[in-house]
């Protein structure tokens, strides 16, 4: 998971076979995982995965139960919040309410007594690229749910931390916002290049801000891999059905080709037999009018760029997506179904499968 | 169709208003009015009675005596009330039990703690008789010049009663706001005064100013436990009953509300102006 990267340098952040547990079930498994220093990773997983367990632990706020926490190499597993170099933006923001804009960004530079020309340059340069200036002397409640969140990331980023964590910093806005601010999130990444882990239950957003994704499910690291990799190859079917939409196709495996229910032979990008299943993308699929089909349209939905169509075939049902300027199928309609591209055998998920 | 408008809201709010106009303007306007010698039996207006309390040594004397009444408890408890107040907040064994033991005292009568304190600390009382036995004695702390009986008792009335608002206060605290700090490199005890304590603040000034404006007014405690020279204006005031003198009332009944409105006033300038915009921003 994410090891032998191959450089010489510490990766900022690696946490060695960390484990939680408070009375009795552990929240936490034996999780271990790096991030590179430059890097975007993403920590995904549903609610109660762990996630959230698993940043507390990385800041400090909570002790593991056993396992290392290590910071550009350095041991911080006993060391208290304060004296570990990351910064969090949190979900609620927590801003200091009854202290002006400013004095929120200054409050780390004061309590790290970072010289005051260091920290009047940096305090400058981080206001400026968020975008900051008219609101220094405003207090927190009269911002809106955006500027606020601009402050608290502003806060963290003062520090010049070896880590930055942001903790579903985009859930307790807008839709429209949120789009927005994702793309400020990225942009100020790419100009920072400040190393960051950041936490979500959003795939969306986890695939499209990430170099990396580490996907959590029941307290275990699940699969890891960049949102391209986990997207269209993914090994685990829990992967394949947290992110987008997918059909898991029962299939009848040998070596490396596998039946499909509709008769097609495809490849498989590792060996496996007998019965088996495979993740196809509903862009994936392909039907097509024929009255000897084996399949049956038994809905469409328009959504506009695209039509999706559910199909029956032998009493299995597929999503299948086709774009919307080709012409609509009727509900009712026997189609042709085939399969575009090779898959990989799926494995239940770690949790599951024990 | 202005003017219909003004006359229904008029209306809507007089249940609310009328009430608190009736029950409580209604007095302090005979206070007020009495205290200058005017309203029913009075000897038409005059300052003279307000004037005696600042010259006769006696109602001077306890003026002063109210005000230390008020305020050393007071401020003693504070220091008492904020760290049982954080102590309440720290998952510990025992907690739910002394969360509901320490809100005694709220429940027993001002007078009955008054005589709990005199059989306790009194030279022959309980903790006297203990003392004895391994050769000392407790020194003279009811009807001192001090009164630290009476400091003592409110004290013990007002613990619970500050540590409740106050345990509130640090309660409404967003849990990430310590986290925050300390991520920012604030030690436990730089989030405390940083972040917590003025962030509770609002919440620890009413707290003492409820106690404040209650020990102003005590009777029980300094009657009993309290030196009979000089005695507080509330003692005064009942004195001043039992012999009919109602102008002395009045007046004594003024100047008490005076100086409960002049603290109440300097609080609400000041938090006024602690919550001004920008007032901490540095160019």
């Amino acid at each position: 998971m994410g090891e032998g990267s191959g450089t010489s340098v510490a990766p900022a952040l690696s946490l060695t076979a960390i484990t939680k547990r408070y009375t009795e079930a552990p929240v936490l498994f034996p999780t271990s995982l790096e991030v590179q220093t430059g890097e975007f990773v993403t920590i995904l997983g549903p609610s109660g995965c762990g996630k959230s367990t698993l940043l507390r632990i990385i800041t400090g706020i909570i002790e593991p139960t056993g396992g290392t926490v290590r910071l550009d190499g350095t041991d911080v597993t006993h060391l208290p919040p304060e004296r570990r170099d990351m910064a969090i933006v949190f979900q609620s923001y927590a801003l200091f309410p009854h202290m002006s804009v400013g004095d929120n960004i200054r409050f780390g530079l004061k309590m790290k007594r970072i010289p005051r020309a260091e920290a009047d340059r940096r305090f400058d340069h981080v206001v400026g690229i968020c975008g900051l200036t008219p609101l220094l002397r405003r207090m927190p409640r009269h911002l809106s749910g955006g500027q606020q969140q601009r402050v608290a990331l502003a806060r963290a980023l003062v520090m010049q931390p070896t880590l930055l964590l942001l903790d579903e910093p985009l859930s307790n806005l807008d839709a429209k916002l949120r789009d927005s601010l994702r793309e400020d999130l990225l942009e100020l990444h790419r100009e920072t290049r400040s190393t960051s882990l950041y936490v979500t239950h959003d795939q969306t957003e986890a695939m499209s801000m990430s170099d990396r994704i580490i996907l959590l499910n029941e307290g275990r690291v699940v699969e890891t891999g960049t949102p391209r990799d986990l997207y269209l190859d993914p090994k685990m079917r829990f992967t394949a059905e947290f992110l987008g939409q997918t059909n898991i196709v029962p299939v009848t495996a040998e070596g490396r080709s596998a039946g499909t229910p509709w008769g097609q032979a495809i490849a498989l990008r590792a060996p496996a037999h007998g019965p088996s299943q495979v993740s196809l993308r509903a862009e994936a699929l392909r039907i097509s009018p024929d009255t000897s089909g084996p399949a049956t349209v038994t809905e469409l939905q328009f959504l506009g760029a695209d039509v999706l169509y559910s199909v029956d075939c032998g009493g299995h049902a597929f999503r299948v997506r086709r774009d919307s300027d080709a012409p609509l199928i009727d509900r009712g309609t026997r189609v042709d179904i085939s399969a575009m591209g090779d898959a990989t055998p799926l494995q239940d998920t770690p949790g599951e499968a024990a | 169709m202005i003017r219909k408008n003004v006359l229904s809201l008029l209306l809507l709010l007089l249940p609310g208003i009328g009430f608190l106009l009736l029950t409580f303007g209604l007095p302090l306007w005979w206070a007020l009015t009495g205290s200058i010698g005017l309203g029913p039996g009075g000897v038409g207006f005059t300052f003279d009675h307000l004037a005696m309390i600042f010259e006769r040594p006696a109602y001077w004397r306890g003026l002063q005596m109210s005000l230390y009444y008020a305020i050393t408890p007071t401020v003693l408890t504070l220091f008492i009330a904020v760290p049982l107040a954080l102590l309440l907040q720290q998952p510990m064994f025992g907690r739910k039990l002394l969360n509901g033991l320490y809100k005694i005292p709220l429940a027993v009568p001002g007078i009955i703690a008054a005589f709990m304190v005199l059989t306790m600390v009194e030279q022959g009382g309980f903790l006297d008789r203990i003392l004895m036995h391994v050769g000392l004695r407790m020194p003279r702390i009811v009807r001192d010049e001090w009164g630290i009986a009476v400091v003592l008792t409110s004290i013990w009335k007002d613990t619970p009663f500050m540590a409740l608002i106050i345990t509130g206060a640090f309660g409404a605290i967003a849990s990430d706001m310590v986290p925050a700090a300390r991520s920012l490199g604030a030690s436990r005890l730089r989030a405390f005064l940083a972040i917590e304590l003025p962030m509770a603040m609002p919440g620890i000034t009413a707290a003492a100013l409820l106690c404040f404006v209650k020990s102003l007014g005590s009777f029980a405690a300094p009657s009993i436990l309290g030196p009979t020279y000089p005695m507080p204006l509330p003692v005064l005031m009942y004195e001043s009953y039992r012999e009919g003198k109602w102008a002395e009332i009045y007046a004594m009944g003024t100047v008490l509300i005076i100086a409960a409105f002049l603290v109440l006033a300097a609080y609400y300038t000041l938090t006024a102006l602690s919550l001004r915009p920008g007032r901490e921003s540095r160019q």
